[in-house]
This record gives structure tokens, sequence and C-alpha cells, in this order.
């Protein structure tokens, strides 16, 4: 968002509307707004009143026209709830705020058989209903809202989310479900119809990466080989077109996460490699670049190489992503048959974990860790 | 959501020209809380991480 949206003219009018934070949640010194204000969707947008109450929260970015409808909403939010079902979203977003996700999907719905007709904040209440429900680790309600909740969102940018997000979900969900397959298959199509949308819709590139990522998903899934294949080829296509648009290559290396996942998908490693390369000739700061040519040099079975991106990514990486770049150090040890040098950069990276501040510190991941070390 | 996780799209880099159309304030929680009581205005924060 940072390199398309928010650099965008049209949002200057706001400028006076607004105090504007910017928080990077791996920097050290935003350990009190996380501790204020925990973070586990990136990006998410807030807007706070003075005496610091959310009054607003959105996990996820979006386009220019996207942000504007949410700064307006924001502002509506902050200078005073006008219906029951308003009320109800403020309190619902405040206790997302507070990572009590489960309650806050619960108060989302209440705040959704609330709604007066027409009512402009619908979309992005069935947006955070569905992500509270993926983020309480209950895919099963997660599909089935998200099922539920798409035709009153069909052809709007928050069916991107919806569909999207449940499609995530219903894969997810174990051969126990007893409605898996109706989920799956329902929300396949809502996926696929807001693709065939996209233009009409004016979604954001990224929000169509994703819808083909869900996809993408399902039908590995599936195990059907043949339409995952053509997906990651479509997918690709339109990912490249979009690279090739790029004004900067801040803009260009937008797409590099996602190319690079669907480049691997495609066996094709070369390709992530030379256009990674490119990325970290131009962002000579970034430590993505180097971070993600250690998979692609793995996959290309080049693990010397993969090994000397490491050691630049580690040079650059800082808060807890530095951990992600040791594990796949790690990882490509492993490939390449070195036990001991595996089970050593493990250690290092829960000593790592270990010293960072509170609000940044994950117990699941040093247990994580902990528990890979004893199986090397 | 995996593809809000994977999302990651934005680098350092790019913070100086969002500076050109909006006053960000970076990482300084404490000083945009008391600019929005001072100027009675809401806190717009976008939470991000670089990868």
């Amino acid at each position: 968002m940072r390199a398309y949206v928010f650099t965008d003219k049209s949002l200057e009018r706001y400028a006076g509307q607004f105090v504007w934070l910017s928080i990077d949640t791996e920097d050290a010194k935003n350990t009190a707004f996380l501790k204020a204000h925990p973070i586990s969707v990136w990006p998410t947008l807030l807007i706070l009143d003075p005496k610091d109450k959310v009054v607003f929260r959105y996990a996820g970015g979006g386009t220019v026209p996207q942000i504007r409808k949410l700064l307006d909403d924001g502002q509506h939010a902050f200078r005073g709830s006008h219906s029951k079902a308003d009320t109800l979203l403020v309190r619902a977003d405040a206790l997302a705020g507070q990572g009590k996700q489960a309650e806050a999907a619960k108060v989302f719905d209440e705040a959704i058989a609330a709604a007066p007709k027409g009512w402009p904040s619908l979309g992005r209440a069935s947006e955070s209903l569905v992500f509270a429900l993926l983020q309480s680790q209950n895919p099963q309600q997660c599909a089935e809202r998200a099922l539920a909740m798409y035709p009153r969102v069909r052809g709007t940018g928050s069916a991107v989310n919806v569909a999207a997000t449940g499609l995530s979900c219903a894969t997810e969900l174990d051969a126990k479900s007893w409605n898996r397959s109706e989920l799956t298959s329902g929300l396949e199509k809502a996926t696929r119809e807001t693709l065939a949308a996209a233009d009409k819709i004016k979604m954001s590139a990224d929000d169509r990466s994703g819808l083909y990522e869900s996809l993408v998903d399902a039908r590995d899934q599936a195990k059907d080989e043949s339409s995952a294949h053509k997906l990651r080829e479509e997918w690709a296509a339109f990912l490249e077109k979009e690279a090739a648009k790029a004004k900067s290559p801040d803009q260009r290396a937008v797409y590099d996460s996602h190319r690079l996942e669907v480049y691997l998908g495609l066996k094709q490693p070369e390709k992530a490699i030379a256009m990674l390369d490119q990325s970290e000739r131009d962002l000579p700061k970034d430590y993505n670049p180097p971070a993600r040519l250690i998979s692609a040099y793995r996959a290309a079975g080049r693990f010397d190489d993969a090994l000397a991106a490491s050691d630049r990514a580690l040079k650059l990486a800082y808060g807890p992503r530095k951990i992600g770049v040791y594990r796949n150090r790690a990882a490509t040890y492993l490939a390449k048959g070195d036990k001991a040098s595996a089970r050593k950069t493990i250690e290092e990276a829960i000593r790592f974990a270990e010293s960072l501040p509170a609000e940044q510190r994950s117990e699941g991941m040093i247990a994580s860790m902990k528990k890979q070390l004893d199986s090397i | 959501m995996k593809r809000l996780l994977l999302a990651s799209l934005l680098v350092v880099a790019s913070v100086a020209q969002a500076k050109e159309v909006l006053p960000w304030i970076e990482n300084d929680y404490t000083k945009a809380i008391a600019r929005a009581k001072s100027a009675d205005l809401p806190v717009f924060v976008e939470a991000w991480a670089p990868w």
C-alpha cells in the first residue's frame, strides 16, 4: 500500500482530518503500541480516538477508492455512531483490537443482524466477521458465515475477502466436517465469480492475486493437478503483466512474494532467481530479495548459493521476521544433508527469538523451534 | 488468511514517497496520541511489516 496507495494525490484532502501514524511492527521501538493494539494480520488499518480507543479496524489493504471509503467511514465512526449496528460495529472492532477474536466475531454477527437497509458498513463488517473467525481458529464457522454472507456482498470489493478467506477456511477443514465439500465448492464458485468480475469491481492487483492463490490451494487440496497447473500459469502471466507496468523497483517488488510462490509451484525456480537478483540489485537495503532467494536457490538444488543469500538476508533483517530467515537457512542445511549446521542454526534462531521484547516474542514459535530441534 | 500474511507487499524505501501526500508520523505512538489530543483528531494507523 505504501508503494501504490498512500502516494495517491486524491488522499491529500484527508491530510488534516487525521493524525497519520505508521507502525512497523517488526521495529522494537513499537512495543508499547503492540502491547495496546496487538496485530496479527498485515497490514492492519486502525482508527483511534484521542483517548487511544479503537473506533475502527480493518484487517487488510485496498485500492485508493477503497481507502477513501474507509477514511470516510472512519470519520463517521469517530464523530458519532448513528444506528445500533454502528454502535455494535465499534464494539466489535474494539474487541478485535484487543485480540479477542471469538468475542469480536459474535458482535460482528450482531451488528450484521441489526443492519438497517443499505447499511454502508455491511461489506466491512462481513469481511471483519470472516477474519475474526479465521483468527479464532474456527474454520468451520468461518467458511459457513462466508458462504452465507457472500450473496450480500457479491460484486463489491468486500466479495474478495469474504470469498477468498472463506475458501481458505474451507480448505483447512478436515474430512470429519460433514459439509466440507458443500462449503468448498460453494466458496470456490464464489471466488471464481469474483475473479471473473475483477475489472468491474476495480480490485487491487494484490487482491486479484490473492484470489488466484486461494483457488490454487483449493485445487491442490483436491489433488486436481491439471487445473492447479493451468491456474498457476494464468496467475503467473497476470503477475508478470502487473510487474511490467510498475513505475519503480519498489512497485515491481510488491509482486515478488506471489511470483516466487507461483514459480516454485510451477517448478520454475530459475525464473524466481532472475527476478529476485534484479530486486536485490535495485533494493540493496531490503532484506526481502535475499531472504526469498534462499527458497529459490534451494528449489534449484543450489544449496551453497542459498546459504550465501541467507548470510546477506541475516545482515539486513530485524525483528520477528529474522526468525523466518534462520529457519529457511536451517531448511537449506537439512536439504544439503548437514544436520549439525541445521541444529546450530535453529539454536541461534531460538536465542534470537528469546531476546525479542515481550510484545514481539512468540512462545508458540519458540516451542515449535525447540520441537524441531528434537527432531533433527 | 494466508494471502494477507504473505502479502507483505511493502518495502521501507517507499516510505519517503508516502510522506509527499500524507504527513506520516513514523513509529512514534506517543507523539501521535499527544497530537490527536491537542487537535481533537482521530489517529489513522497503518500497522505494517517490511516483508
